[in-house]
């Protein structure tokens, strides 16, 4: 299946170590992406704070264009953009109203029409469903035995709707199945289901980064040795602010947190370069340690 | 903890606008069992717990959730949405209350306005800076296409973003 490739504007932007990482791995198993990088924003939370229809239309249209381009599939690395998509494919199935509104700015202003048809998929899925985990083994020639990981697959990615669910929404293993097959053992961490708090860092840095202090700490104390997730924002969290909430509660923490993308090509033989490591802020070098 | 609700600032039409909605509706099957509060990572720092908004909201207390901080603290994680044994849609409920508070106290959060005008400006959240266009070519990475912002715009026009913008 061709998918159009849609990494979301934080991953084209911010994150280039998820976007590098994430062409290169799907470039190893072979999934053909046509690029739907000059769509426009998803309509995030904060978008739909101030017009919620008016940001589903947003999402839709992205759908609309994927659509008219002779797609009927999309891969996005972003849960956010991920929850965005399934809240306008579920919400036209169950809600004539709201297709009715969002069809309807969606033909007015941008003058596209959206059936609903278009299949979203984050790049999570694609591994695990589309290439699944025998084949995928396949690939891998290097594992990290040894290596303890807590895993994080991002909120909007679990939750994305109530009638729609990508995992188990309370205990959720296949971004952890995945780890598991680079030879990572998963651990146990009782905030696993938590937020990060990336999304009130806008609105209440306090609250933010203590959310995040009090993840870190779980991380710490579950012995986990890094944190993979499958979120940009989780991942800004963790990795770029984790200095800063070090500072906060006057503690060390010390936790690389990955990418999946970045270990899934490191465990297919890519190099560090094509998978961004050197752009991880928390020294990520102990990862090379472990490679067998 | 003790609490007074003042019930002399009551609006008698809130919850019959809350109930037009197809998720906003859904504040009537709410039996304030407290899942939602004991479920939220952040009820501890809220002024108003999450169960305590779905009650406001049917009482009509407007101007005290225009008010408050925690509509703001929400992260947005569906934990209380997802664990709801009513199916009462919360968080989107929260996102609604947003824009509410926004529109009552004409207060707009710094964070609203930049994202708004980024979105209103080049259709993206989030732009693409020049450090980060040289470190794409750097890596070999795509060149991140400028977007056709008319469709985009023609959304945003006539909508709160807009107002917010002050664009017409």
């Amino acid at each position: 299946m061709r998918y159009g490739y849609f990494p979301g504007c934080y991953v084209l932007t911010r994150k280039l170590q998820y976007d590098l990482s994430a062409r290169n791995v799907m470039k190893k198993l072979g999934v053909e992406i046509a690029e739907m990088t000059d769509a426009p924003c998803c309509g995030p939370a904060i978008v739909k704070s101030v017009d919620y229809s008016m940001a589903q239309a947003l999402s839709a249209q992205i759908l609309a264009m994927t659509e008219k381009r002779g797609l009927n599939a999309l891969v996005t690395l972003c849960p956010e953009c991920f929850s965005s998509f399934i809240k306008v494919n579920t919400g036209f199935k169950e809600d004539v109203k709201f297709k009715e509104e969002v069809s309807h700015i969606l033909s007015s202003t941008a003058g596209l029409k959206y059936d609903g048809g278009v299949e979203v998929k984050h790049l999570l899925q694609v591994v695990y469903e589309d290439i699944g985990l025998k084949k995928l083994s396949g690939h891998i020639i290097k594992k990290f035995n040894g290596l303890k990981a807590a895993v994080q697959p991002g909120c909007h990615f679990v939750r994305a709707s109530t009638s729609y669910y990508a995992d188990d929404p309370e205990d959720p293993r296949m971004l952890d199945e995945v780890v598991e097959s680079l030879g990572i053992e998963t651990v146990y961490w009782p905030l696993k289901l938590w937020c990060c708090g990336a999304p009130t860092l806008a609105f209440d840095r306090d609250l933010s980064l203590k959310l995040a202090g009090k993840k870190l700490t779980s991380v710490k104390a579950s012995g986990a040795d890094c944190i993979v997730t499958a979120c940009p924002y989780c991942h800004m969290q963790f990795d770029q602010y984790q200095p800063m909430v070090e500072r906060r509660l006057d503690e060390k923490f010390g936790v690389p947190t990955f990418l999946f993308t970045q270990l899934l090509g490191l465990g297919m033989g890519l190099s560090p370069e094509e998978v961004g490591l050197n752009m991880n802020r928390v020294s990520p070098n102990m990862i090379l340690d472990f490679i067998g | 903890m003790e609490r007074t609700l003042n019930l002399s600032k009551v609006d008698g039409v809130f919850l019959e606008k809350v109930m037009s909605s197809h998720t906003g509706r859904t504040v009537s099957y709410c039996y304030q069992c407290g899942t939602c509060s004991s479920s939220c990572p952040v009820v501890e720092e809220m002024d108003i717990k999450p169960h305590e908004m779905v009650e406001m909201i049917k009482l009509g207390l407007t101007e005290a959730l225009s008010q408050c901080k925690a509509i703001w603290q929400c992260t947005t994680c569906y934990m209380c949405t997802e664990r709801c044994p009513q199916e009462v849609q919360l968080t989107t409920i929260v996102l609604g209350l947003r824009d509410m508070a926004m529109r009552e106290r004409a207060v707009i959060p710094e964070a609203v306005k930049e994202s708004c005008k980024n979105l209103y400006d080049t259709g993206r959240l989030v732009t693409l800076s020049q450090f980060q266009r040289q470190q794409r070519e750097k890596l070999k990475l795509p060149n991140v296409p400028q977007i056709d912002t008319e469709p985009t715009k023609g959304m945003i026009k006539n909508t709160r973003v807009a107002n917010i913008l002050e664009v017409k």
